[in-house]
């Protein structure tokens, strides 16, 4: 009873459709949110969010569940279905139920399983009923229950792969700045499986010598674009004017935007045997050695200024305050590097910092006061901002994922498998002749499959 | 030349691109309201207006898209609004196409015109047409690929979902007289005029082989934004509301591919799953950038936004 619940197709059906409700209760309910915040922001259904873990559901034991089931419900349908296609031989239909078959074609040619072989056809069955003409099955093309079968293998493994991820990954980040080497370890005491067993009580090891890698920051670089405005209306009469022709669109009366082009970081990466790699990594372009990798996060600004003679170490885009002065300031994002203009050249930019303001009284709001750089200092409100130094820093991430290959292996079999399935072509004939006349009954498979041809091919006055 | 020349110069071709934009928009809500008349009046020589007035349409929105490729020199598909006009023409090319098959039948074309204007609409009235370069997180060799992939998936779905909706909304239209489908809108050659038996079948035939043509196309759109995803971030899966919505499109989806294979389901359960996928996809296209205003939720993807 529970063997046949699993391997129908029904079932998976309800299981696909409870997931997506899982799903989607994980795209409405805020992620890895600490329940006294949802309760504090207003949220409603308490009691259900704590029960199921509304707010971790890809981890929770609900998730889980239905996952499982959903795997064994995978399982069971693959063997039921491997132990059909090994056991059953292909057997025709009936002489009388072809013959009545609505698609059912006729033709007076003799030589059509001749034709069917020259066309790449394999004689796959044959079959007689007592009183009846025999009945033959020709089949041409990958057979798509093979590939069905390959895909939802693939679908297992997958699932399994992200349950090794879930388990076992961690990731970490460094900030690095010149000349501070800093050591990592490739072994964390935090992945769910550790905290797992720590919870069994069982002993955890600790992180080893082994697993430690060195980075020493060499270079970090960042480049711009020079990003022109115009002045595109916000307003859709407005808009809808421009498009008619009545008004004319400007270029805006603002100067350049500087426009993130790349960040690159240039380091020492040290192995745990004592070698030293020279590694280059930049966004989208991870730096990976053994079962370490390392991916450019972002970075870290700190510039030096002196306001009024006292010099302040500050952090570009945190708030600071200056003694004496009501309300806070903060530095933007230093610009520094190389910017890329539009008229294709390049340029050095001088490091340069916009200087804003936030006053206690409404501390949402942030006023541009103007801008400080090595050759330019600021005189606002009374006080004379000097920008004395600067220093940045590579925030790097750095992972360790025992999943990602099984994903990435499923995941070419899900395709492949799926790919071949959809577009391929397989067709079967079944085939049977009566007093001179050919009852040729034709099914396909995937979306290459071009029955007309088949048929044209067969029908034909002259066989090519 | 000076940056202000350049800006002038920008300028100057975006003003020509709006404008052609517009034309292109206009040229959508004229189909509409051709396909409209040809649902009121059931008659072919209105139908085969609606096609024709989409073949115009969409020569002059490729002449958009290359415009906009030439003006920017990189891929037209960086921002919302970018990616929707891209969405509404490929839809319309991926329909058109279709259509060329099974000729006869003229009346989805609607629902293309009215969804390639209602995206041209929300591009041209809500979005800006600024055309900035491509930032760090998009300098990847996956993001062509995710994207062209994804958005192919997205044409047929819509296509699907076009004949779909025609069928369940004018069946009556559809429904053979005297064994003979209703000449306006179904008369002519092509695949609906085999024999293939009823009406019905002819329909779901078409609308599951779309499916099943798409949905490895959105598959590797999924795994090749995971790839993506593990390059530029070091973790493949983040469970990012983008990213979950567009496996809940997939899995709808594989769920009306497994209703296909089970008899009882395979007429209006499978109909209305198809339906359903395509709120889903439209849900992961655009919905997911209104649903993490509303609800407040940290998106790794809002860049499209
Ligand atoms: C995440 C889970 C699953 C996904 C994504 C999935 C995907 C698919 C897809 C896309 C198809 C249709 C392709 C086609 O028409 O060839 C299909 C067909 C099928 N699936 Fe699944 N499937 C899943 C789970 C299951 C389960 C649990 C079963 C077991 C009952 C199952 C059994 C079948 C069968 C028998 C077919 C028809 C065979 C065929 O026509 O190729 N699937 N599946």
């Amino acid at each position: 009873m529970l063997y046949r619940i699993f391997s129908s197709l029904k079932t998976s059906v309800y299981i696909l459709c409870f997931i997506c409700l899982v799903f989607l209760i994980g795209t409405v309910f805020p992620q890895g949110e600490d329940i006294d915040k949802y309760i504090k922001a207003g949220g409603k259904y308490v009691a259900v969010v704590r029960v199921f873990d509304f707010l971790d559901i890809f981890v929770s034991p609900l998730f889980v569940f239905i996952t499982i089931i959903l795997l064994i419900n995978l399982a069971v349908c693959l063997y039921d279905r491997l132990k059909i296609f090994l056991k059953i031989k292909r057997k025709p239909i009936g002489f009388e139920r072809l013959k009545t078959h609505p698609n059912v074609i006729t033709s007076e040619k003799a030589d059509i399983e001749e034709r069917l072989k020259k066309i790449g056809f394999k004689l796959k069955a044959e079959a007689q009923d007592a009183g009846f003409p025999q009945v033959v099955i020709y089949e041409k093309g990958l057979q798509y229950w093979w590939l069905s079968w390959f895909y939802h293998v693939g679908i297992i493994l997958a699932v399994i792969g992200f349950f090794l991820t879930a388990l076992s990954a961690f990731e970490k980040e460094v900030t690095l700045y010149p000349g501070k080497p800093i050591t990592i370890s490739l072994y964390s005491k935090e992945t769910r499986w550790n905290k797992f067993l720590k919870e069994m009580g069982r002993e955890i090891s600790e992180e080893r010598k082994e697993d430690e890698y060195t980075f020493t920051l060499k270079e970090f670089k960042t480049d711009y674009y020079q990003g022109l405005k115009i002045d595109y209306p916000k307003n859709k009469l407005a808009r809808l004017a421009l498009g008619i022709g009545i008004k004319r669109i400007e270029p805006s009366k603002e100067g350049f935007s500087y426009m993130p082009k790349m960040w690159l970081t240039s380091l020492d990466v040290k192995k745990p045997d004592g070698r030293v790699l020279d590694a280059k990594l930049w966004v989208n372009k991870p730096f990976r050695t053994g079962a370490l990798t390392l991916y450019q996060m972002g970075y870290e600004q700190k510039t030096k200024v002196s306001v009024n003679g006292e010099i302040l170490e500050v952090e570009n885009r945190v708030p600071f305050q200056v003694k004496g002065i009501e309300g806070k300031f903060v530095l933007g994002q230093l610009k520094l590097g190389t910017l890329f203009k539009k008229d294709g050249t390049k340029e050095k930019i001088n490091p340069v910092t916009t200087v804003y303001y936030i006053s206690d009284k409404n501390p949402y709001e942030t006023e541009a006061i103007g801008e400080i750089s090595l050759s330019k200092s600021l005189n606002v409100r009374g006080l004379i901002f000097e920008f004395k130094d600067y220093e940045e820093a590579s925030s790097l991430s750095y992972r360790k994922d025992p999943g990602v290959w099984l994903v990435g292996l499923a995941s070419l079999f899900v395709f492949l498998g799926l790919s071949v399935r959809s577009f391929g072509a397989w067709y079967r004939v079944q085939y049977a002749v009566e007093d001179r006349t050919a009852y040729i009954l034709i099914s396909t498979r995937g979306i290459l499959a071009d029955k007309d041809r088949i048929i044209k091919k067969i029908l034909a006055p002259n066989f090519a | 030349m000076t940056p202000e020349q350049l800006l002038q110069r920008d300028a100057f071709f975006l003003g020509i691109e709006l404008r052609l934009f517009w034309l292109v928009a206009l040229l959508y809500g004229i189909c509409f309201i051709i396909g409209i008349a040809h649902l009121i009046s059931s008659r072919n020589s209105i139908g085969r207006a609606l096609t024709k007035g989409l073949w115009i349409t969409a020569i002059t929105h490729t002449m958009l898209i290359i415009f906009r490729t030439w003006e920017g020199m990189r891929p037209p598909f960086q921002t919302l609004y970018e990616t929707l006009s891209w969405f509404a023409w490929s839809a319309t090319a991926t329909y058109l196409y279709v259509q060329s098959r099974w000729r006869g039948i003229h009346a989805p074309g609607f629902i293309i015109a009215g969804i390639a204007m209602a995206a041209c609409l929300y591009s041209l009235l809500t979005r800006s047409p600024e055309i900035a370069p491509v930032p760090p997180a998009l300098q990847s060799p996956w993001y062509e690929v995710h994207v062209v992939a994804a958005f192919f998936a997205y044409a047929v779905f819509v296509v699907s979902f076009s004949i779909e909706t025609c069928y369940l909304k004018f069946r009556a239209h559809f429904v053979e007289e005297d064994g003979e489908a209703k000449a306006s809108l179904t008369h002519g050659r092509g695949d609906f005029s085999r024999p293939f038996g009823s009406m019905d079948e002819k329909f779901h035939r078409w609308t599951h082989r779309l499916v099943l043509f798409g949905f490895p196309f959105l598959t590797f759109a999924v795994f090749s934004g995971a790839a993506w995803a593990n390059d530029a971030w070091g973790r493949y899966w983040s469970w990012d509301p983008k990213e979950t919505w567009s496996l809940i499109t997939w899995t709808v989806y594989a769920m009306y591919l497994h209703t296909k294979a089970v008899g009882k389901w395979k007429g209006m359960p499978a109909s209305i799953l198809n339906l359903i996928g395509f709120v889903c996809m439209i849900m992961t296209f655009l919905g997911v950038n209104w649903l993490v205003k509303l609800l407040n939720i940290p998106s790794m993807h809002t860049y499209a936004v």
